[in-house]
């Protein structure tokens, strides 16, 4: 059987994580081709709604990049969505979804290489857990 | 309004001069009215058949002389009709009687500029429950009469029926905060405590010729003990069971399993403000070709779509200012248990933040506010 190949959609600021996506391509550092990445504008404009929509479509894992705490191109956006997702988390632990499956990670502009350990990391992770049951699951 | 303000009680009592409960709260908020304290007062008023009871917002004395301070039911959530009524600047008073979720909902919705409380004067009921409004039209005259006398805490609820769940499981009855409270738990047969706060208080006890004094009605605090006790049991009871069964998305599929997706729960939450709700916009109306993509991706798709999204987002936007006053699943058509939905992960988001939705006007919500230092398990490579 072939290995189980996790899909993980990334929501990534533009200013910072986005930034050091682009540094890991151009520096041409080696990282899973298992991401689809979204860019916005800031961390802080990721509403749950989206990180909710890619796990019920089947996504199996959800990267979520900001800028570093102190750093955000627009003061709070990051300190914003690290309390968004850690109400989605809550939600989601308390009714029996691997909250693990959404990572928040600060990665700024010049860390392309903590960008591209931190996508191998999250695939191996999620390649053990195995896929998102709600990838088969028709009747969310 | 400064917190310092809103600490500082004081009392004073209704005598009640051989007049009924509502007979002698309608006395008081005609004064309010008569003395020019307030242009209107918002208050609940019985249908002609008796049938149901509704919010009213009276400018004639004359109007109050059915007015039921002591509503058995809430068809709507008067935040939502405070908000109407403050849109706009407007210099004239309004008087508005609450029960205990309907102001807590009012300050948490002024947090989020949707309501204006600066020229409301709010009269807080203790509240000892309300009925379903269908399950009031249904009631013959003597439930009727049962049910009214369980509101003032004088009878248990058997002849009349249940309470809604919410109700039941309120572990908040006081009306905390509020410009006029009345103290419903701590009345006697010839009187009913009142208590004053805020800006209002002395204008209030002027208007009202009220004799204030420092110290709280005897027995309150007891009485309120008691019933929060009795109150918390079912609740740990109820939302025990209710969390159990949705430990799983399974198990919270099946306790979705009858919703039509009206949004019926989120049209009458007094929090769920937004003008222009994500659920209303054109972003799920799919094109048809994205539906079957979306039924080829799993083999087939529940449709209408997003069930179990609608109730997720909705609950991580809100879940913090949830003040749990269940109209919620009282407007759903197929009994879907949204209420112990919120009211069980509402206390846990609300814990996280030590946060109680509409007690405090001075504490930021949740959602709005951040501190540099937290969570640091959330985001753990900083």
């Amino acid at each position: 059987m072939d290995q189980f190949e996790p899909k993980v959609i990334a929501f990534l600021c533009n200013w910072c994580t986005y930034t050091g996506a682009d540094l890991a391509g151009t520096s041409r550092l080696q990282y899973p081709p298992n991401v689809r990445i979204v860019r916005l504008m800031c961390s802080g404009a990721v509403d749950t709604i989206y990180v909710l929509k890619a796990l019920m479509e089947g996504a199996d894992g959800v990267l979520i990049g900001g800028c570093h705490p102190g750093d955000c191109h627009y003061q709070h956006g990051n300190y914003k969505a690290r309390r968004r997702v850690a109400i989605l988390k809550k939600i989601l632990d308390q009714v029996g979804f691997d909250e693990d499956r959404i990572w928040l990670r600060w990665i700024s502009a010049s860390e392309g290489k903590l960008f591209a350990d931190t996508v191998t990391e999250m695939v191996e992770v999620l390649r053990e857990k195995g896929p998102n049951a709600l990838r088969a699951s028709w009747a969310v | 309004m400064e917190k310092a303000d809103r600490e500082v009680m004081r009392y004073a009592t209704l005598n009640l001069n051989g007049e009924s409960r509502d007979e002698a709260l309608r006395g008081l908020l005609a004064r309010l009215l008569t003395s020019n304290f307030v242009q209107a007062v918002l208050v609940p008023k019985p249908l002609a058949d008796g049938s149901a009871v509704v919010q009213s917002l009276v400018v004639d004395p004359e109007q109050l002389k059915d007015a039921m301070p002591i509503a058995p039911t809430m068809p709507v959530q008067s935040a939502r009709i405070l908000s109407d009524l403050t849109a706009t600047p407007n210099e004239g008073r309004i008087a508005a009687v609450l029960k205990p979720c309907e102001l807590r909902a009012a300050v948490e919705l002024a947090k989020f500029l949707q309501v204006d409380l600066e020229h409301v004067v709010t009269i807080g009921v203790d509240c000892y429950g309300t009925y379903e409004v269908t399950d009031y039209a249904d009631m013959s005259a003597d439930q009727r009469a049962a049910a009214l006398q369980s509101l003032g805490g004088d009878s248990n609820d058997a002849q009349a029926g249940e309470m809604r769940g919410a109700c039941r499981m309120c572990i908040r009855p006081i009306p905390i905060g509020a410009d006029l409270g009345v103290g419903l738990m701590s009345a006697s047969s010839d009187s009913i405590p009142l208590s004053v706060s805020g800006r209002f208080a002395d204008e209030l006890a002027q208007a009202l010729s009220l004799e204030i004094t420092e110290s709280e009605p005897a027995g309150r605090a007891a009485a309120i003990e008691a019933l929060v006790a009795k109150r918390q049991e079912y609740r740990d009871k109820a939302l025990g069971g209710f969390a159990e069964e949705t430990a799983s998305i399974d198990g919270l599929m099946g306790a979705l399993s009858a919703c039509i997706g009206c949004r019926n729960c989120m049209s009458v939450c007094p929090i769920c403000y937004c003008k222009e709700c994500v659920f209303a916009s054109t972003v799920f109306d799919h094109r048809p070709d994205q539906f079957l993509s979306r039924a080829k991706r799993k083999g087939a798709l529940r449709v209408p779509t997003e069930t179990l999204m609608f109730h997720l987002t909705r609950l991580s936007h809100m879940g913090t200012s949830c003040v749990g006053c269940g109209v919620c699943e009282s407007a759903c058509p197929n009994d879907v248990p949204v209420s112990s939905l919120f009211n069980s992960l509402g206390e846990k988001l609300q814990a996280m933040f030590e946060y109680v939705p509409g007690e405090d006007p001075a504490a930021d919500p949740p959602v709005a506010v951040f501190k540099e230092k937290e969570l640091v398990d959330i985001a753990p490579n900083d």
